[in-house]
């Protein structure tokens, strides 16, 4: 609805048109970016095109520019032709110009649906387009003026519309040579950029042949000459064998030194890759390359020739190298999906880990109660790793992020605030506690990420599980081991009794996971 | 190969880049634990002398040889 504007801004032409003899909208062909369709609107509003070009490129930031841009372009033909783009494609003659004015008119859907909620953004852009029509309208009005004379219009737009012509000036007055050229050396014209003074027999001869080129003294200058190439001078002869020539002589060897960093390091990465993981032989294989490019530039400083694209090579593999560092160790190439539910605090391991995937750890089915504490850790290189606690029972965090996010219980899902490099300890008070009722036990966890998100969460049903888990220690007394669940819960100020107690309990939980 | 006058700009860029594979490879392997970021900073550092002694370089031989050269003293 909101690209209709800028489309048929086109259209009010049509009918302002046959008033005064106006050419049709067309895409203009000759003041062409892109599709030539700013170039149109300027020649037909009389207004310079990168107004136009302005206007759409901001109002591309939230996908109506691009929305109006791919329109136009399909509906507005092309100058000297009488179909526009849109009929083409139906008709089925799809060409690489219509598809991209598709692709232009999607890509604008596609950025004004992500934007759709922002109403600011939505009222800015219609500001911003009724700036621009006003502005193109207030145009054609001074070129009605200019047409017809200040009688055609009320006398207020006559006097705001006329300005005077720009005043006429004498030409600059040629003064030397011009700044390109490198007037301090003595030996001959060096140009800062252009051909290089090396002396070439064949363009020479070229010159000769087509004796136009060459002025009246005939020396030939390069650049001044109407039809020659810009070929290097024959003055340059003598004084390019001086400098250049030394510091070039030599054969190139990048490319041959490329070719072996490039085997080098694949050859590294391979070997190391069937030993270690995945992180080191990526980082090996690109300090082999880099060892590579490192010997090739030393031996170039004696013999050979290694140019400006070994020194790009050199520093492209020491950025990925330092990217390479930042990976997690155990990052692995496949993408894993673990779930540990512990259910009895013997199964709870001191250690979880997923190099690469999605690492849920569901504590809630812990019984932890008595004032334990319970430590274990989590490690994840790159994903999510997703921690449910159990209730009633106090959680200090260490969490150490390398990029990513930490979610937190209370936390919208969709709150996500990237950090980098982070560590952070805090605790959890319990949750689920009726008042008064003091915290079951203590959970420490230790969670470390390479990238990715941490989410810790609380139970979802938070009233059931808290019920029963209060509910069932009665039903599990009268279970297979009626003594040993009392020892523990006797013994409430006993944490150094991990041991022992553990093995006691879990034939308490296993009935009381299973209602659950 | 046809050996040429020493550069040692290029020297120094190769110096950089076998001190970074080296540090780093080492660092790969385990038998080194590299500085961090101290290490890749030796890239920027190096390509800076790099290109300094290039340019000291050039000025020097700029001075001195002109001189045997004959100037052409045409061009405007």
């Amino acid at each position: 609805m909101n690209d209709a504007a800028p489309v048929e801004e086109p259209a009010p032409a049509d009918p302002a048109g046959p008033t005064p003899p106006h050419a049709p909208l067309r895409r203009s062909r000759r003041h062409k970016v892109i599709g030539g369709v700013c170039g149109g609107l300027g020649r037909q509003w009389d207004l310079d095109p990168v107004i136009f070009r302005i206007v759409l490129a901001v109002l591309s930031v939230g996908g109506l520019g691009l929305i109006a841009y791919g329109f136009a372009w399909l509906l507005i033909p092309l100058d000297g032709e009488d179909e526009n783009e849109a009929r083409r494609l139906l008709s089925g003659r799809v060409e690489g110009s219509a598809l991209t004015a598709l692709l232009f008119a999607l890509v604008g859907c596609g950025l004004f649906l992500t934007t759709l909620a922002k109403g600011s953004m939505l009222s800015f852009a219609i500001m911003l387009t009724l700036a621009a029509a006003g502005s193109a309208y207030w145009s054609r009005r001074r070129r009605e003026v200019e047409a017809k004379g200040p009688e055609s219009v009320d006398s207020a737009t006559a006097q705001a519309v006329a300005d005077a012509p720009p005043e006429t000036m004498a030409p600059p007055v040629p003064t030397g040579p011009s700044w390109w050229r490198n007037q301090h050396s003595k030996g001959g014209p060096a140009y800062l950029w252009g051909p290089e003074n090396t002396p070439l027999p064949l363009d020479i001869t070229y010159r000769h042949e087509h004796g136009a080129g060459a002025p009246a003294d005939g020396r030939p200058r390069p650049w001044s000459d109407a039809g020659g190439p810009p070929g290097p001078s024959p003055d340059g002869t003598s004084s390019a064998l001086s400098p250049r020539a030394t510091r070039r002589s030599g054969r190139p060897i990048g490319g041959w030194t490329f070719l072996l960093a490039l085997l080098v390091g694949g050859a590294t990465a391979l070997t190391v890759f069937h030993q270690e993981g995945f992180a080191p032989s990526l980082q090996a294989g690109l300090a082999a390359a880099l060892v590579v490019f490192g010997l090739g530039l030393v031996l170039s400083a004696w013999c050979g020739r290694t140019g400006g694209g070994t020194v790009f090579m050199v520093v492209l593999t020491a950025l990925l190298l330092a990217a390479a560092t930042a990976v997690p160790d155990n990052l692995t190439t496949d993408w894993r999906k673990s779930t540990w539910s512990p259910t009895t605090l013997a199964a709870v391991r001191p250690h979880y880990e997923v190099g690469s995937g999605e690492g849920t750890l569901d504590l809630s089915g812990l019984p932890l109660k008595g004032g334990r504490t319970v430590h274990t850790s989590a490690d994840v290189g790159f994903g999510r790793l997703q921690v449910t606690l159990p209730h009633g029972v106090t959680t200090r965090l260490h969490i150490s992020l390398g990029l990513g996010d930490v979610q937190l219980p209370g936390e919208s899902p969709h709150d996500v605030d990237l950090s980098a490099g982070g560590e952070k300890t805090l605790t959890l008070p319990a949750d689920g506690l009726k008042k008064g009722e003091k915290p079951r036990g203590s959970l420490v966890l230790d969670l470390h990420i390479g990238a990715g998100q941490v989410a810790i969460e609380h139970p979802t049903p938070p009233a059931a599980p808290t019920t029963s888990a209060a509910s069932t220690p009665t039903p599990a007394a009268p279970g297979p081991a009626t003594p040993t669940p009392a020892i523990p819960v006797a013994a409430p100020a006993t944490p150094p009794t991990p041991g022992p107690a553990v093995p006691a309990l879990p034939a308490a939980p296993t009935p009381e996971g299973a209602p659950e | 190969m046809k050996r040429h006058r020493f550069e040692p700009a290029r020297l120094i860029s190769g110096l950089t880049a076998l001190t970074l594979g080296t540090g780093y490879g080492l660092d790969a392997l385990g038998l080194w634990q590299a500085p961090g970021l101290w290490l890749f900073l030796a890239l920027p550092a190096g390509l800076f002398l790099s290109g300094l002694t290039a340019a000291v370089r050039a000025t020097t031989r700029r001075g001195t040889s002109p001189p045997t050269e004959p100037p052409p003293a045409s061009h405007i």
